[in-house]
């Protein structure tokens, strides 16, 4: 197979932006897409052709399966290349492009469903002898899950089989919650999702997420790049993520590491994933899923390797070999990221829309910013909150630190309200210094 | 233009009698159609195939309902579904846009004369992009 001459790039924002620079520096034509609500980004006027495809909602547009592959039909585009969100795990895309002798710059459509399937994910862990959280079959009642959750005991997380990245997740504490929860779990699931079946899964309060970087190419070679700790979270969207996960014992890493390597070789994972694990308060450690994509917080490990991700991706996906062994993988000094959003924390996360200013950007030695905004841009709410992502390197995680703590300062914007101020504070707390935060760190402060 | 010029313009095509107002100042233009004629009861179709939005031309433009393969034609061999000049009914199909092997019709949201065709056949279109301007018959 040879290296592909256009790839349509099958998103919007940053992530658009970012697959867009690295086909360039490949040499390959770009395909951008867009709704008519993004007619002035940033990846329209970048990529080397752009295509509107439909209205600002997503269902007509970024989410139209239609819409994305007959705009690679009409372009000549040999491969697709997702992002994160929207269509990025999308089984039925991934068909029609096998069908359609279109690349999915992705996992094949078998590995993407045995990673969509959380209930079938976590049975192939168990036949690894992976472990995996106390958890309930697929629930058919409130009555089975009240059965269910009787062997289990409280506190439990209703999640949805086809659910991910932190969606539909609802934690109850007795039998009351879980009755009233679980109706609407299942109402909420059965209209979002595919995959409707809910299931109980044991929930570990002060717990920690640490998910490992992995590369399959299509000869069956598997390496990682480390792990990130992405604890720091709101509504269970990540906040801030770093690799590698802070006051980890070195044999405790190295087996978290391996055993990533090892889900990913039982489920016949190709192309980039994230094996995602929680560690709990004794250093035990338990897989939740697989993410059949590349991640948002993906610079961090980046940081590290010192390569591109997203052109390991379409090497992987154009069928050449990881050119490289675990061995030459060098995973050097420490990356934080901070989300900006724009998002009010005094408000619940709500979103926040307005003419965005941009007052200060950051800038120096190992500070990189990947966004798609400018100056005057209107933040509309049609889409994902993420303004952009600032990431910072060190030689030691408190000098990615400090350096975060500048960036963040000069970071200036106005005219919507962002997670900045929030993420100073986070980076500036004690628990965050001493890196010692669990998923509920931003509930307590 | 300020906000309080095209208030004031609103209010005085609502004090007039006037089924369509056409205001243009460098370059913007703006358009003001009464809606009319609905009886009690009946419902406006949501979506429309063939946009009746602003245009660069005196006629309605008639935009592309999905990013695809521009036709005139109904197959290879056969008459194109209107030339320039034909007199088009409500509802009639003007061209089709091929999408992954799925044809969808662009039809003439009113009776007109098709006035400009924008795009060739076989042509590849994005979402909304205009491809043909109709005189409508009853301006």
């Amino acid at each position: 197979m040879t290296m592909f001459q256009k790839i349509l790039v099958a998103n919007r924002g940053e992530i658009a932006l970012r697959v867009i620079e690295s086909c360039q520096e490949m040499g390959i034509e770009t395909v951008a897409v867009f709704s008519e609500a993004d007619r002035d980004s940033l990846h329209v006027r970048l990529a080397d052709e752009a295509i509107c495809i439909g209205p600002a909602e997503v269902s007509r547009s970024y989410l139209s399966r239609a819409a994305v592959l007959s705009a690679a039909e009409v372009s000549g585009a040999e491969a697709i290349h997702p992002g994160y969100g929207f269509l990025a795990e999308d089984r039925e895309l991934v068909a029609v492009c096998e069908e359609s002798g279109i690349a999915f710059i992705g996992p094949p459509q078998e590995a993407m469903r045995l990673a969509g399937d959380k209930l079938a994910a976590r049975r192939a862990a168990e036949e690894a002898g992976v472990p995996v959280l106390p958890a309930s079959g697929a629930l058919r009642s409130a009555e089975e899950a009240a059965e269910a959750a009787r062997k289990l005991g409280y506190p439990l997380m209703i999640k949805a089989a086809g659910g991910g990245g932190g969606r539909g997740i609802r934690i109850v504490r007795d039998d009351e919650e879980l009755r009233g929860e679980f109706q609407a779990a299942r109402q909420e699931a059965q209209v979002t999702l595919a995959d409707p079946s809910l299931y109980l899964e044991r929930y570990i309060p002060e717990a920690r997420h640490v998910e490992v970087q992995v590369l399959a190419d299509h000869q069956g070679a598997i390496v990682h790049w480390g792990e990130r700790d992405c604890s720091i979270q709101r509504r269970y969207q990540k906040l801030v993520e770093e690799a590698p996960a802070p006051n980890l014992d070195e044999a405790l890493r190295e087996r978290i590491r391996e055993t990533a390597i090892l889900l990913a070789r039982q489920l016949g994972y190709r192309n980039v994933g994230t094996v995602e694990f929680l560690l709990d308060p004794q250093d035990r450690f338990y897989f939740i899923e697989l993410n059949a994509r590349v991640q948002v917080e993906h610079p961090v490990s980046e940081m590290l390797v010192g390569r591109d991700l997203i052109k390991e991706q379409i090497r992987i996906a154009a069928g050449e070999r990881l050119d490289y062994s675990q061995k030459e993988i060098n995973l050097s000094g420490h990356a934080i990221e901070c989300r900006i959003n724009a998002e009010d924390p005094g408000e619940g996360f709500a979103p926040a829309t307005g003419r965005l200013r941009i007052k200060s950007f950051p800038g120096g030695p190992g500070v990189r910013i990947d966004t798609h905004i400018y100056d005057g841009m209107e933040i509309t709410s049609y889409y994902d909150s993420l303004l952009a992502k600032l990431i910072t390197w060190g030689r030691t995680r408190e000098e990615a630190r400090l350096r975060m703590a500048g960036a963040l300062a000069r970071f200036e914007l106005e005219g919507v309200k962002t997670t900045r101020n929030l993420c100073q504070e986070i980076i500036a707390s004690l628990p965050f210094i001493r890196g010692e935060c669990s998923t509920t760190f931003l509930q307590s402060c | 233009m300020e906000l309080e010029e095209i208030e004031a313009l609103l209010r005085l095509f609502e004090r007039s009698s006037l089924t369509e107002m056409v205001v243009e100042r460098d370059e913007l233009r703006l358009i003001f159609r009464r809606q009319g004629g609905l009886a009690s009861g009946e419902t406006i179709e949501p979506a429309r195939v063939a946009g009746e939005e602003i245009g660069p031309a005196s006629g309605l433009v008639v935009r592309s309902p999905v990013v695809g393969t521009f036709y005139r034609c109904p197959s290879p061999d056969s008459e194109p579904f209107v030339k320039v000049g034909d007199r088009v009914h409500e509802g009639e199909t003007l061209a089709v846009v091929e999408a992954m092997k799925v044809l969808t019709e662009v039809k003439a949201a009113e009776e007109g004369i098709v006035e400009q065709i924008l795009v060739e056949d076989g042509q590849p279109v994005e979402y909304g992009q205009e491809l043909m301007i109709i005189k409508p018959l009853s301006s």
